[in-house]
């Protein structure tokens, strides 16, 4: 990597700084040749460079010649490529033209830089798997014990080996960026003015922006610019005449090598767990584990890659500025969230939310109503059943579609009815007053049917003994139904409750077809803005800002349910 | 019989979407002609939508049941270290909101290359925590003498689930497929999400789209909304008792 962009470093800075040779078709040999050998002995530089005239090598006159074949190919692609020793890199004529030789670039003492708290934590994930394995074959249970402790080494080791990666990561960056330094000022310190502009510069360091900047200290920085961090160093052009070198530094892309290394480091310990597992288990024991996981693999590897990781992946997006529409997603820590929490805008879709939500109690009193009113094994009484849990099964969008028509302010028909009944027509879905009151209507009829269903089968669990009993007892009518009925169909009660208010909080699809959050913003529900934000502004972070805080909203509703049932418990 | 005038106030949107459609707007009653309806079919790619529902349903619907089957066979009848709170770990997935994954799901299939094809649109779909948990409390409610016996003649686990276990589930499998085939069918966020082209729209983002197209033909958009809601009845009446028994399955007992 750091060859390969040196290397190409020096190539530019060749073209630049080389006179072509008088007869045309590539650069003038003996001054190559002194350039070359020039180039190599710079002190400072990162690499071993070897130049090459077509074949012939020009800074070792008695190294190897560069094999034809290699040359050829280098013609054909003019690309980087690595030869298994060097970074072979095309070396082009003046105007980019032809491929008048190459430049190989060695990287100088590449070994791996391997830092000492790397090795100190190999030493520990040595000492505690050599211990978790001899604890394997004894008795009782002391491998579980040594298995935490070599697991603990393993994730100090992959930390460690990550800290490496990054640090060489930064290293090469800069190592690059001052070498591209190195030959900037050394092109400019040759050439005659007028060819050694900043832009033809530019070429000695592909992938880094020129700017003309103030003096700067000798070393590479990292700064914040516009949002993203950059590599930054300061090149003295001459006297007085600065560029800073901006460079996105490869660091700044290793973050999946943690999860790598983490995931390599793991390997060890989950192969003694397995190890010490199936040594202590009994055959049965192991048959059935294996045959458990073969039977969850395709759910379980579905939900990580299709739940779990975009889980952790919404709560990354949502401390960063992320839209697709940027290339710079800078952290921003819970900037979104004070600002989200900050938003009248977004409390007030809130609040629309649970307004709207509100149509829930209103449709579960009609729904336990008609189960009451439609008991019975009678045919009549199933097809009435059957018919109203129709509007529960068909499409959303139809139904919102349905609706709009009939709510049409001038030709529906429910103003049409509205005004023979000598009640005035109401602009339904278009008073801002009215709107979500109009949505509520339609989810009304949508969900009364499903729960009519629901509390039916509930009111058929209870035995009609209780009920029996209590009238003998002398209980009228509304006393069997408030002291009987209605507290044992309490859990069922609170199941509809609470998932139709978790429904409710998702509503989507009715919204964005009947009023398209309108009219003024005054059906603008939670996920109608998340959508809105998402695929409209383009800003993935702060849609995922809204959806983590939909989500906590909905876990407090949940938890209130598992309250409500405890207390029920206590009860009983 | 008082439930019959509610069932017909209930129905009243279904009657009057039906009679836009073929018999046009107005007050004065025309004689139906279904020309309006064929127009409004010929006014979009209504066969594509009906095609590309139809594969995201049955796909969907297929590929749940294949792995709620196996996934609660594996919670509700074997024996492994840390089951329990994988199944709660799995019930949890129940709780995130289908909103905060739509971003990142968004991200992944773009990242595949798969937005906008039959892929990106089904693979999200395969795995339904509730299939999981309705198809374990069935196989819960499964005697296990059978199984037992199976076992002792030497069956391994796979044999069992597909000789004994599965020729049982007949019911179950039933009622999994045909609510995910309806919950498949109304699907609306992530096919809006996910697709681009019209090639690709489901039936309901078509329709949706057709609405913003032809605001003002209400006979239009009646009969594409009856084409949307005719498979479900359909489907509804077939299969009654599949969503009556969805319910006593995933309900509160």
């Amino acid at each position: 990597m750091l060859a390969a962009r040196d290397a190409t470093a020096a190539a530019g800075y060749l073209a630049i700084v080389t006179p072509m040779a008088r007869s045309g078709g590539g650069y003038d040999l003996p001054q190559l040749l002194i350039r070359a050998r020039a180039l190599a002995g710079l002190p400072g530089l990162a690499v071993d460079f070897e130049i090459y005239d077509r074949t012939a090598p020009l800074v070792h006159a008695t190294a190897p010649p560069l094999p034809p074949a290699a040359l050829e190919r280098l013609r054909r692609e003019v690309a980087v490529r690595w030869t298994g020793e060097a970074m072979l890199v095309p070396l082009l004529d003046r105007d980019g033209w032809d491929v008048v030789g190459a430049l190989a670039a060695q990287p100088q003492g590449g070994a791996w830089p391997v830092s000492p708290w790397s090795l100190a934590a190999l030493i520990l994930l040595l000492v505690a798997g050599a211990q978790a394995v001899r604890a394997l074959g004894v008795p009782g249970e002391p491998w579980r014990q040594a298995l935490g402790r070599y697991g603990a080494a393993a994730g100090l080791f992959g930390v460690a080996m990550f800290a490496d990666v990054r640090l060489a990561a930064r290293v090469a960056t800069n190592r690059w960026l001052s070498d591209a330094r190195l030959l900037m000022q050394e092109a400019m310190a040759r050439v005659p003015e007028d060819r050694a502009a900043p832009t033809s510069l530019a070429s000695i360091a592909r992938g880094a922006e020129l700017v003309p900047a103030e003096s700067l200290g000798l070393d590479v920085v990292r700064r914040d610019v516009a949002g993203v961090v950059r590599a930054v160093v300061a090149v003295r052009l001459g006297p007085g005449r600065w560029v800073e070198l901006r460079a996105r530094p490869v660091e700044a892309g290793t973050a999946p090598w943690l999860a790598v290394l983490l995931g390599l480091a793991a390997l060890g310990p989950l192969a003694a767990l397995l190890a010490g597992w199936s040594l202590a288990a009994s055959p049965r024991q192991r048959r059935e584990t294996v045959a458990a996981w073969s039977f969850l693999a395709p759910s379980a590897l579905h939900l990580v890659a299709f739940t779990l990781g975009p889980l952790v992946f919404a709560l990354y997006l949502s401390v960063h500025h992320f839209s697709p529409a940027e290339p710079a997603r800078p952290l921003i820590g819970l900037a979104g969230y004070v600002q989200a929490l900050g938003s009248p805008v977004v409390w007030a879709a809130l609040g629309r939310t649970l307004l709207y939500a509100c149509y829930v109690p209103v449709s579960m009193g009609l729904a336990l109503a008609l189960a009451l009113l439609l008991r019975g094994p009678s045919r009549g009484a199933r097809l009435v059943r059957g018919l109203l849990f129709l509007p529960a099964v068909s499409s959303v969008v139809a139904v919102a579609l349905v609706w709009r028509w009939m709510y049409h302010p001038d030709v529906g028909v429910i103003n049409f009815l509205l005004t023979r009944a000598g009640v005035g027509p109401v602009n339904w879905l278009g008073d801002p007053g009215v709107a979500l009151i109009a949505v509520m209507i339609v989810s009304v009829w949508t969900q009364v049917g499903y729960q009519m269903a629901v509390f039916h089968a509930g009111l058929e669990s209870i035995p009609r003994a209780y009920v029996d009993a209590a009238r003998v007892d002398g209980a009228n009518a509304w006393q069997r139904f408030r002291r009987v009925t209605l507290p044992l169909l309490r859990p069922v009660i609170l199941f509809v409750l609470v998932t139709g208010i978790i429904g409710a909080c998702q509503v989507f699809a009715l919204v964005a077809v009947l009023t398209g959050g309108g009219p003024a913003g005054s059906t603008d529900v939670v996920v109608y803005r998340i959508y809105r934000t998402a695929w409209e502004q383009l800003q993935f972070g702060d849609a995922s800002v809204l959806s983590v805080l939909l989500f906590a909203l909905l876990l407090v509703v949940t938890r209130a349910r598992l309250r409500l049932l405890d207390r029920r418990g206590e009860h009983a | 019989m008082v439930g019959l005038p509610i069932a017909l106030l209930m129905l009243a949107p279904f009657l009057y979407m039906v009679a836009t459609a073929l018999l046009g707007e107005g007050d004065t009653l025309r004689r139906p002609h279904p020309q309006t309806f064929a127009a409004a079919l010929a006014a979009a790619p209504f066969a594509r939508f009906f095609l590309n529902s139809a594969i995201l349903s049955v796909a969907a619907a297929l590929g749940q049941v294949v792995t709620s089957t196996t996934a609660a066979y594996a919670f509700a009848r074997l024996r492994f270290p840390g089951r329990d709170r994988l199944f709660v770990l799995y019930l949890a997935a129940l709780m995130i909101p289908a909103v905060l994954l739509l971003v990142p799901r968004f991200l992944l299939i773009s990242a595949l290359g798969w937005v906008d094809t039959y892929q990106g649109l089904i693979s999200t779909e395969l795995v339904s925590v509730s299939g999981i948990f309705l198809l374990r409390q069935f196989f819960l409610a499964i005697p296990r003498d059978l199984e037992d016996a199976a076992r002792l003649e030497g069956a391994g686990e796979w044999t069992v689930f597909r000789r004994v276990v599965l020729p049982l589930s007949g019911p179950a499998i039933g009622t999994l497929g045909v609510l995910a085939l309806a919950d498949q069918w109304k699907s609306f966020f992530w096919p809006l999400v996910a697709t681009s082209s019209p090639d690709m729209q489901v039936l309901e983002v078509g329709i949706a789209r057709l609405h913003g197209a032809y605001d003002l033909n209400w006979p239009y958009q009646m009969a594409a909304a009856t084409t949307a809601v005719i498979p479900m009845v359909v489907l509804y009446f077939i299969a009654q008792k599949y969503f009556l028994r969805g319910i006593e399955l995933t309900g509160p007992q």
